[in-house]
């Protein structure tokens, strides 16, 4: 059909180019070689105390998994009666427990048990608890009822005691405890996903993106869900935290890792009597400070990373 | 019913019988919201009408404008038609094909021939994900440029026909105005080059100057690539301005269509004249001159519309018929269609 127009728009697309063209040249020269990835990378290196607790996290754990290595298998069992509740020594940096076993060593070995559950738990319970809240707040009706009230459900029941059941049934081990702790520390993370969820989905560019022809599960996963990186980071790493305290209390009750096998929560756990805390105070110390410091790092990267990944930040 | 006024009305329900150059055809499209009382078990207490019985058909290559006050369902008859809500009855024919027919996967296929721009370029661009990002995705679903190279070379080319200068494609939308930030929804909107866009509301949340240069810049690209548009917009100017047919609006309902010279040199519908009459003209002797009509009372809920037409609760000419019947849209002169029991 002919068109009939009688104002001939004035030509503005090629005159807009022109006039701004300059400005537009010169701000893009700076910055067009900026992927995102690199963008990401300054924004967070920006952020001083995350650098430093991202340089000391790496340390911590490549120490402890790489000395854990060179270290004989029963370096954090041996028994030196002699030496039993030793401070800090040259032999000994870090003192002697009960029946004069290395602090340190028992620090180094039990570190490695207690990351690889921290992070592994953690990292199963992010997955489930965001893939829940992303469906049930994608979809929601039906689906969004049903799986909220299964984490109402998990919610209700006392943690411990599920905790406990799940390790009788499955036997104590580290990967028992990684799964039970991962199993029971999901339900928080789908609650924030799926809030967030049921507030972007009906925003315009989600619409958008559906008017272009773009798939459930790509919506979801690369439209939506980016949009609540922030609350999930920090959750993971208050869920680090929690993981690591958790499995202490496991380790107490004599379903987590056993004694004399060591992890930070079971040697916070036995240095943390009243007779040990006034006589021996280094027990306790020292792996308390380990799971302070890795609690404390893995939160201050995690705030690094929310901002540098916040496209609206001015980093 | 049909409104296009230059060939015989099509046979309703049957698929492919569509008048030479046609090319979409919405016949009796109709849209209601359910509205759901109870937890667990929902019943419906009712539905919003949003878009009652609209049939509208649009030729290749013209502009159809769709006028109206806020609240009568012209956004949501707009994303009826591209079946971004699932319409309530009707059909919506494509070349012949009735979208409301297709399954998920056959529509997904068919948007790369009906696209939108939005109204709100600040809510309707991802802020997560970069410019060439935002206008490569639909080459990628599409399949129309696979691999990376081609698909940023494509890229660049688009945010350049838009008039946006294409270094940019490496930002996020936040770093942009407004103005720029609708050619990035209009960039991304091309990018599959569809042949038939709607546009809702794209200009109304600009700045004036601003508008003029997207407006603008649809005419061109209308040109250049062939495009129909459906423009959704209750600024009257920019209809007359851009559209070549306009059809009115009011509570779900289309209550005239006409040309546009047709419709802005003759209103015929109480509503129209109305709406016309509310459009100031910047000359104060003609201004002072001008009778104005001013309707009074609210537009009623579409929840529960007034019986007969719905307009007659605000009607200045309300006659004892208007309460009872549905006014037909009917033809009143070549090009000209009117729903009213003056006419």
């Amino acid at each position: 059909m002919a068109k009939s127009r009688t104002n001939a728009p004035a030509t503005s697309r090629d005159g807009a180019v022109e006039v701004g063209a300059d400005l537009r040249a010169e701000e893009a020269k700076s910055r067009a070689i900026d992927t995102p990835g690199k963008i990401i990378r300054r924004r967070f290196l920006k952020h001083r105390m995350a650098v430093v607790s991202l340089i000391f996290f790496v340390l911590l754990v490549v120490t402890v998994f790489v000395w854990a290595f060179l270290l004989p298998a029963d370096a954090a069992t041996q028994v030196d009666i002699y030496n039993a509740n030793s401070g800090p020594s040259r032999a000994h940096p870090m003192g002697t427990d009960q029946v004069g076993s290395d602090v340190l060593k028992r620090i180094i070995l039990g570190g490695r048990v207690s990351l690889t559950v921290g992070l592994l738990a953690v990292t199963i319970a992010v997955t489930l608890g965001t893939i829940v809240g992303a469906v049930a707040g994608y979809y929601g009706g039906l689906i969004d009822n049903l799986l909220m009230r299964i984490a109402d459900m998990m919610l209700s029941i006392p943690l411990l005691l599920l905790i406990v059941m799940l390790a009788a049934i499955l036997g104590p081990s580290v990967r028992t405890i990684i799964i039970v702790i991962g199993l029971t520390s999901w339900m928080g993370i789908s609650r924030i996903v799926r809030a967030n969820f049921l507030s972007l989905k009906n925003k315009e560019f989600v619409e958008a993106a559906r008017s272009i022809g773009v798939k459930d599960y790509k919506l979801i996963f690369r439209h939506i869900l980016p949009n609540s990186t922030a609350p999930i980071i920090v959750a993971a790493t208050l869920g680090l935290a929690e993981a690591v305290l958790l499995e202490a209390y496991v380790s107490f009750l004599g379903y987590g890792i056993q004694p004399p096998d060591p992890s930070w929560g079971n040697m916070v756990t036995s240095g943390g009597f009243l007779v040990t805390i006034q006589q021996a105070p280094w027990m306790m110390f020292f792996p308390g400070i380990m799971i302070t410091l890795t609690v404390l790092t893995v939160n201050f990267i995690g705030d690094g990373l929310r901002d540098a990944l916040d496209p609206f930040s001015r980093l | 019913m049909t409104v296009d006024g230059n060939t015989p009305a099509p046979q309703p329900g049957t698929d492919g019988v569509v008048s030479g150059d046609t090319l979409l055809d919405v016949r009796d499209l109709v849209m209601h919201f359910p509205l759901t009382k109870g937890i667990i078990l929902q019943r419906k207490v009712g539905a919003v009408q949003a878009v009652d019985d609209i049939s509208i058909s649009i030729r290749k290559g013209e502009t159809i404008g769709l006028v109206g006050e806020s609240g009568c369902g012209k956004s949501t008859a707009g994303r009826a038609i591209l079946q971004l809500y699932k319409p309530t009855a009707g059909q919506v024919l494509y070349e012949g094909r009735d979208l409301t027919k297709l399954g998920s996967n056959e529509m997904r296929r068919m948007r790369r021939h009906l696209q939108m721009i939005f109204q709100d370029p600040y809510a309707s661009l991802n802020p997560r994900m970069t410019v060439g990002n935002i206008v490569g995705e639909p080459l990628q679903i599409h399949k129309i440029a696979t691999n990376n190279k081609e698909r940023s070379e494509r890229v660049q080319e688009l945010l350049k026909v838009v008039g946006l200068n294409p270094y940019f494609a490496n930002r996020y939308p936040h770093e942009f105005s407004g103005g720029q930030r609708q050619r990035i929804g209009i960039a991304r909107a091309l990018a599959a080059r569809p042949s038939f866009v709607v546009a809702d509301e794209p200009v109304s949340a600009l700045d004036v100057s601003i508008q003029a240069q997207v407006v603008n810049l649809l005419e061109e690209l209308q040109d250049e690539f062939n495009l129909t548009y459906l423009f959704i917009s209750h600024d009257l100017s920019v209809v007359r301005h851009i559209a070549d047919r306009v059809a009115v609006m009011y509570l779900g309902k289309i209550v005239e269509i006409a040309d546009r010279n047709s419709l802005y040199e003759n209103p015929s519908h109480p509503y129209t004249k109305a709406l016309l009459s509310a459009v100031p003209i910047p000359d104060p002797k003609v201004e002072r001159k001008r009778e104005r009509i001013i309707l009074t009372g609210d537009v009623p809920s579409p929840i529960n519309p007034p019986s007969g037409c719905r307009f007659h609760t605000r009607c200045p000419y309300v006659m004892d018929v208007c309460k009872e019947r549905v006014p037909p849209l009917i033809k009143q002169k070549e090009g000209h269609e009117v729903a009213c029991w003056l006419y």
